[in-house]
C-alpha cells in the first residue's frame, strides 16, 4: 500500500511539474507574441515619422498610433524622445505580468 | 491481501488515471495554445514584410521609358461592390483591395502594371467544413496567388497629403485586434 501511495506521488510531483513548466511555455510564447507586436507597432511609427513631416499631420498620426497600442497591446502606450536635433528615440510600453518596454532609435 | 485494500488501490488508481488523463489533454491543449500564437506571429512578420515592400515602392516608374511617364494614380482602394466591378474579384464582404501601380517582375522582365491585395475565398473547406479564406495577390489580370493563408480580415486606409491628391501613406488592418501595418509611400517615385 504504502509503494502505491509513493509511486503515485512521485508520478503526480512529476506530472505537476511539467504541466508548471508547460504553463511556463505558453507565457513565454505569449511575451514573445506581444514583443513582436511592440516591435510592428515600432516599425509604423518610424513610417508615421517618414510619412507626416510637418507637426500638425505627426500629432494627428502619433495620436492614432497610440489608439491602436491600446488596441494592439495590453495598456500599449507609446512615446517619444528627441535626443537630438534628428534623431528621436520611440518607446512603447505595456503590461503583461509587470510592465515592459521595447523602443527604437530612428531619424525623425 | 484484504478485499478493503484491493478497493483502495483500485479507487486510489482510477484517481491517478483521470489526473493523468487531465494533465495530458491540459498539456495537448496549451501546445495548441502556443503553436497558434507562433503561427500569428509568423503570418504577421511575412504579412508586414511583403506589403510594406510593395507600399514603400508603388509609383517606382524605373522599368518605364522616360519618354513616357506614366499619370496612373499609383494607389487605390476599392471595396467588395467594387472591386468586383473593376477588377472581378470576389472579395470577402467588408474588406477592402489594394490596388498598387509599381514596377514588378513579370516574365523575367520589369513591367510597369497594378498589383493587388485583397481577401477572398480559397474554394477549400477545413475539418469542420467552414471555408477558408486567404490573402491573395494579384498582378493585373493574371491569375490570383495566395499569400498567407487564414486571413479573414483586410481594411485599407489612405492618408493624402495636405492640400494635395498624392497618396502619402496607407494604413491596413490585416487582423483583428493586433495587425496593423502603416506604410510611407516613397516620395522619390511621386
Amino acid at each position: 500500500m504504502i509503494e502505491v501511495l509513493t509511486a503515485m506521488s512521485i508520478t503526480t510531483i512529476v506530472l505537476l511539474s511539467l504541466l508548471s513548466y508547460q504553463i511556463g511555455l505558453v507565457k513565454e510564447a505569449a511575451y514573445l507574441n506581444m514583443q513582436s507586436i511592440a516591435q510592428m507597432q515600432l516599425m509604423n511609427a518610424t513610417q508615421i515619422l517618414i510619412a507626416n513631416q510637418t507637426s500638425r499631420n505627426r500629432r494627428a498620426a502619433w495620436n492614432q498610433w497610440n489608439k491602436d497600442n491600446a488596441t494592439v497591446l495590453p495598456q500599449g502606450q507609446g512615446s517619444d524622445n528627441a535626443i537630438d536635433t534628428h534623431l528621436c528615440v520611440v518607446t512603447l510600453n505595456w503590461f503583461y505580468y509587470h510592465a515592459r518596454s521595447e523602443s527604437i532609435t530612428t531619424v525623425c | 491481501m484484504t478485499i478493503i485494500e484491493l478497493f483502495i488501490r483500485v479507487s486510489l488508481s482510477a484517481v491517478l488515471m483521470i489526473g493523468v488523463t487531465d494533465l495530458f489533454f491540459a498539456m495537448n491543449q496549451l501546445h495548441h495554445q502556443a503553436n497558434a500564437l507562433f503561427d500569428q506571429q509568423e503570418k504577421r512578420r511575412f504579412i508586414s514584410a511583403f506589403l510594406e515592400n510593395k507600399i514603400q515602392m508603388a509609383g517606382d516608374v524605373s522599368c518605364l521609358s522616360k519618354l513616357k511617364p506614366t499619370r496612373a494614380t499609383i494607389v487605390r482602394s476599392w471595396n467588395a461592390k467594387k472591386a468586383l466591378k473593376k477588377w472581378h474579384v470576389d472579395i470577402v464582404s467588408k474588406t477592402d483591395l489594394l490596388e498598387l501601380q509599381e514596377c514588378v517582375r513579370f516574365h523575367d522582365k520589369k513591367k510597369f502594371m497594378p498589383i493587388l491585395f485583397f481577401v477572398a475565398n480559397t474554394n477549400r473547406v477545413d475539418k469542420n467544413h467552414q471555408s477558408i479564406d486567404a490573402l491573395f495577390y494579384k498582378k493585373n489580370h493574371h491569375p490570383r496567388e495566395e499569400l498567407v493563408t487564414g486571413v479573414h480580415y483586410f481594411s485599407v486606409r489612405l492618408y493624402r497629403l495636405p492640400h494635395s491628391k498624392q497618396i502619402r501613406a496607407v494604413k491596413i488592418h490585416y487582423a483583428k485586434p493586433n495587425g496593423v501595418l502603416y506604410a510611407a509611400i516613397m516620395r522619390t517615385f511621386q
